[in-house]
């Protein structure tokens, strides 16, 4: 703490204080009262503008009284005041949308020079708005699967959980919902992602010069703010498609609070039911979610929110597995000078998982639980001092409690057992600056550093190894026991982060980011996607926390007046302490897990081009990366360098979207990426009358599965308005895979089936076939 | 534990196959030829009945021929405590089999000895060594009248596992007119994984004794009335039960949650000589068998 506020004071004192006037406030939407972010905001006749941030709050300071503030924001009506009339008061300025005559109105969260003005390197949005308009899986508007189309991300197929950014692998990735990290962010295993669209206000995906706000995952922050909730009127928007029934409804609250309530359920299990074979016609299957928030704006200064998200994914047929996420953010915002903006966040997140079986035909049961439990204050304190100027610091802690196993057996004769795993409890905390300068009218810079502090704590016994030949179960040294709160070992890391935007004229740039991170959580899996069961394990004693590098250059360069945006990105990046497995690893409901647990290094590099038309009746981008990933692991692949599972070198995307008129729009997505590393066997042996598959070279990752290619269409129609009620209403019709290419998610090795002595190898594709789907969605 | 998550996957993915079309395909592949491997399936284990141990080479993985065998070996097993020999005698058959049977005076898998595989062949020498444990008793093999349909009747297990001080492991091998019909069917104490000690097997493991369709196997399916089934509980130890985990991953390894393939482990020591990949496993055997 100490540290932390003399880097602030360092940072302070090298402005200079002068008596200026200030005028601050928010910047809304007049329609439905929605916080507009990135809002330029400056004095008329000059360049130099200030951006509203995140809860659309602005602070814009001046030379003169009678200056003319203007504040002006893509596809809106600009506005303008004298400065003198508002100074000193808290002012909201709403904008109306422009009329466009033909065409829909463009909508964008950001100024149309965004890309070459600011310091963000690394960094891409996805409107919503375009978002819904993408061809989607069964015609489910999916944020991360949207995402996946971006320079820089990729997956290991169709299915799996998550994402990887930069060669870092799914865990590595900070999703928070309104701040709160999400730690399965999947519904159906990887199929569809936990984000109801209707309750998405904004996505931002940062792959790189990762501000020093964020801290705690080694490769990318995926930031998804909700909405506020229409403070003007009530507002119903709903859907019915193939996967999921979608309904919320938002609006005021009194004078001065907003509600947004949405919900999802999917009801495959309805449908599917009559096709299912006898043993599985009385099971579950569905999942849903439901998301909330409350927005209560106190007085001009001061405004709460309360958001929560609840989730769940249940299976059963003479057993149970069910799965969730849970989160509640609450935050308090508040200016406390003109200047000085304050900002308190508390939130908890909780993930869990739920296995049993009941045998039917007597009253034995087994039942496992499984929990992971966070709760995390964090205050934030922004001042602004000038429009070039800008210093945030803030400190964090977040309480870790695992519960990796809880087990109930329950035996024929009634008699019920219970077990429980030892819990693990750890304590992250960080303390940060950040700065936000602008040097002169071509370089600005954003500086920051984030100090973390990590704690493994008891109570619980400590588990000592002795090493070993690698690739082995790391024998047991000895174990003791460790109090309440008592620190097992704690591991300290500074986290420098810089940015640096160098603007070469008006319509190009060259940035610079570098960012190091460090991660104290880990997921253990060595499942080619990522299982619900799959368990965070947090740094100990025996495995020490991960810490990335990275180094990134891009030029930026827009044309014809914005209408184009292009950009070249290059990075290089490094991962300390990556964990990896032994052959054989026990992974779950074990002890001694750390002993069957390696770390490695890994490393990541790439070049990803990125043109993308802004605006028009054909909109869209073209994406592509070449990048590689590799491991690195004592024990594993002879001690050489190995391509990460995700290793896609090549990696091309294409989205198009025309709108023909008001009412029609087509939109095409297109994929190719280089097939997935895969592990071969060379020979085969004869064991217990098997066949079975052995690399004799004893190398991981040394083949390629086929390339994946994937086109999908999606049609989008308009219906009229009703006039009387006012209902917006539409219909999706997309089809998925319209190639019908059997796209390899893995290849396996096989006696075969037919002949004594021979054996196969098997194409594993987790889509075969067109999927078309229809969505109808209204809005009233 | 495990097992049960295996049946849970099993029926999960039955559905999504259902849902999303996902679909198998043999394709061809090139693979690289493999450096010579010689491999030891030792299994042997108390009961009086002629005993296997095949020594044969690997081939390419895509080859058609069977695995050659090892010819002219000399294959031993050593009671470490009463230093008495069995030895395993060539089968002048092609698939690489050496075998013994023991005579009326001979034991082999006394619980608690320690014994020694010892195989020669050519300048290589190989030797692995396992100590023997026990067992349990196999109350009786009982029908179950499956609760969807009481015409059904399905095979189950009634035994008990020893209780401590350490955990036990089992392989449990169910035959049908002596045919096995499960290769895959381990338990860890009375479960899938750790901490089921001293309770009777649970139903994945104690219903999983048959594993083929329509008769007896998978919990819902009928026994064929009028013929013989048979259990054997072999005892193995934590090292076996991961070796044969490993081994039933390996050659099972497909769809969403495949794991990283990864060659099986060995227990046999080279003392000198060529690469050698195998196990070698003593068991004490209990054996319940009844006709329904």
């Amino acid at each position: 703490m100490k540290t932390l506020y003399f880097l602030f004071l360092t940072f302070i004192s090298t402005f200079t204080f002068s008596q200026k006037t200030t005028i601050s406030g928010y910047v809304k939407d007049v329609s439905n009262g929605e916080a507009l972010v990135g809002v330029n905001v400056f004095k008329k006749g000059t360049t130099n503008a200030v951006q509203t941030n995140e809860y659309g709050y602005f602070s814009l300071t001046v030379n003169n009284p009678t200056d003319t503030v203007a504040v002006s924001y893509l596809g809106y009506q600009a506005q303008s005041f004298v400065a003198q009339k508002y100074a000193g008061s808290v002012i909201t300025v709403k904008l109306e949308t422009e009329g466009i005559t033909s065409g829909e109105v463009e909508v964008t969260s950001q100024k149309a020079d965004h890309n070459i003005t600011s310091t963000e390197v690394g960094v891409n949005k996805v409107e919503l708005k375009t978002i819904q308009k993408m061809p989607a899986f069964l015609g489910e508007v999916d944020v991360i699967k949207s995402i996946q189309l971006l320079p820089g991300v990729s997956s290991i197929g169709e299915g799996a959980t998550g994402f990887n950014v930069r060669g870092g692998n799914i865990d590595q990735n900070l999703i928070l919902l309104d701040d709160a990290p999400v730690f399965n962010a999947s519904h159906l295993f990887g199929f569809f992602s936990i984000f109801n669209p209707d309750a998405v206000k904004d996505v931002k995906l940062i792959k790189g010069g990762i501000p020093s706000v964020y801290g705690g995952r080694a490769s990318s922050v995926l930031d998804i703010r909700m909405k506020e909730g229409n403070s003007e009127r009530y507002q119903i928007n709903g859907g019915i498609g193939s996967v999921f029934s979608r309904l919320s409804i938002e609006g005021p609250l009194g004078k001065n609070a907003s509600i947004i309530l949405a919900g999802r359920r999917s009801y495959l299990d309805v449908l599917a039911r009559p096709f299912l074979p006898s043993n599985l016609s009385n099971g579950q299957f569905y999942f849903y979610d439901f998301t909330g928030k409350v927005n209560w704006r106190i007085n001009n200064k001061n405004t709460i929110f309360v958001s929560s998200y609840v989730g769940r994914d249940v299976f059963g047929a003479g057993f149970t597995f069910n799965w969730g996420n849970s989160t509640t953010t609450a935050r308090w915002t508040s200016i406390l000078s003109p200047k000085l903006f304050l900002n308190t966040t508390v939130y908890y997140s909780h993930y869990n998982y739920e296995i049993g079986f009941t045998d039917p035909t007597n009253a034995s049961k087994f039942n496992v639980l499984s929990d992971i439990f966070n709760v995390s204050p964090k205050v934030e304190l922004t001042y602004n001092h000038s429009e070039s100027i800008k210093v945030k610091g803030g400190i964090q802690s977040t309480y870790y409690t695992f519960l990796p196993g809880k087990f109930t057996i329950v035996s024929a004769d009634g008699v019920t057992t219970t077990q429980n795993s030892e819990n693990r409890y750890a304590l992250e905390s960080g303390a940060y600056i950040d700065c936000e300068r602008k040097i002169n009218s071509r370089l600005s810079l954003q500086y920051g550093l984030r100090f973390s502090n990590y704690n493994y704590l008891g109570e619980r016994t400590v588990l000592v190894f002795r090493d070993t030949t690698p690739n082995t179960t790391k024998p047991i040294a000895r174990e003791y026991q460790a109090g309440n709160n008592e620190i097992i070992s704690t591991y300290n890391n500074w986290e420098p982060r810089f940015n640096m935007n160098y603007k070469l004229n008006q319509f190009s740039s060259i940035k610079l980011g570098y960012n190091r991170m460090s991660q104290y959580l880990q997921m253990v899996s060595n499942t080619a996607a990522s299982t619900p069961l799959d368990t965070y394990l947090p740094a100990t004693n025996n495995i020490k926390p991960m810490v990335a590098d990275q180094l990134s250059i891009g030029y930026f360069r827009n044309f014809l007046d914005n209408l184009f945006e292009t950009s070249v990105e290059v990075y290089y990046k490094e991962m300390a302490n990556q964990l990896d497995y032994i052959d054989n690893a026990r992974l779950t409901f074990n002890k001694y897990l750390e002993a069957d647990l390696l770390q490695g290094q890994g490393r990541a590099y790439g070049i990803e081009l990125y043109v993308k038309k802004t605006k028009g009746f054909i909109n869209g981008w073209i994406s592509y990366t070449f990048a590689k990933t590799e491991r690195k692991v004592e024990g594993i692949s002879n001690d050489q360098w190995f391509n990460s599972r995700f290793d896609r070198p090549h990696n091309l995307a294409l989205v198009v979207i025309y709108d023909v008129n008001k009412k029609l729009s087509f939109s095409t997505n297109f994929t190719y990426q280089t097939g997935t590393p895969a592990t071969f066997p060379t020979s085969k042996m004869s064991m217990q009358g098997l066949s079975v598959p052995y690399n004799t070279d004893g190398l991981r990752n040394n083949y390629r599965n086929a390339d994946y290619i994937r086109f999908d269409w999606a049609i989008t129609y308009h219906f009229d308005p009703k006039t009387k009620y006012k209902i917006e209403q539409n219909v999706v019709l997309s089809v998925y895979n319209v190639f019908e290419r059997r796209n390899t998610f893995s290849t396996y090795f096989r006696a075969s089936k037919d002949m004594p002595n021979a054996t196969e190898a098997v194409r594993y594709s987790v889509v075969g076939a067109i999927i078309p789907s229809i969505t109808y969605n209204f809005k009233f | 534990m495990k097992l049960s998550f295996k049946l849970f996957s099993i029926n999960i993915f039955l559905v999504i196959i259902l849902v999303f079309s996902s679909c198998e395909d043999v394709i061809t592949v090139k693979l690289d030829s493999g450096k010579p491997l010689i491999t030891i399936d030792a299994f042997v284990n108390s009961l009086r009945k002629p005993q296997e141990i095949r020594l044969t080479f690997g081939t390419d993985y895509f080859s058609t021929i069977e695995n050659p065998p090892i010819k002219g070996a000399s294959v031993l097993i050593k009671d470490l405590t009463s230093n008495e020999t069995f030895t395993f005698t060539e089968v002048g058959n092609t698939s690489g089999a050496y075998t013994f049977q023991p005579t009326p005076s001979q034991t082999l898998g006394i619980v608690g000895r320690k014994y020694e595989l010892q195989i020669k062949y050519q300048s290589n020498y190989y030797t692995s060594q396992c100590l023997v444990n026990r067992s349990v008793e196999v109350l009786d093999l009982d029908t179950l009248k499956d609760y969807r349909n009481s015409t059904r009747y399905a095979l189950t297990l009634v035994a008990k596992d020893v209780p401590g001080p350490t955990s036990d492991f089992y392989w449990i091998r169910g035959y049908r007119n002596d045919t096995v019909k499960n290769t895959f069917n381990l338990a860890w104490d009375a479960a899938g994984g750790p901490g089921a000690d001293g309770f009777p097997f649970t139903p994945p493991i104690a219903q999983g004794l048959i594993n083929e369709s329509g008769a007896g196997g998978n919990r819902s399916k009928p026994i064929f009335k009028g013929n013989t089934y048979r259990v054997e509980i072999h005892s193995i130890n934590r090292q076996a039960y991961d070796f044969i985990t490993q081994m039933q991953r390996q050659v099972q390894n497909t769809g969403l949650f495949a794991t990283t393939p990864e060659n099986i482990r060995s227990n046999i020591t080279r003392v000198t000589g060529e690469q050698v990949v195998g196990w070698f496993c003593l068991s004490y055997v209990t054996v319940k068998e009844k006709k329904f």
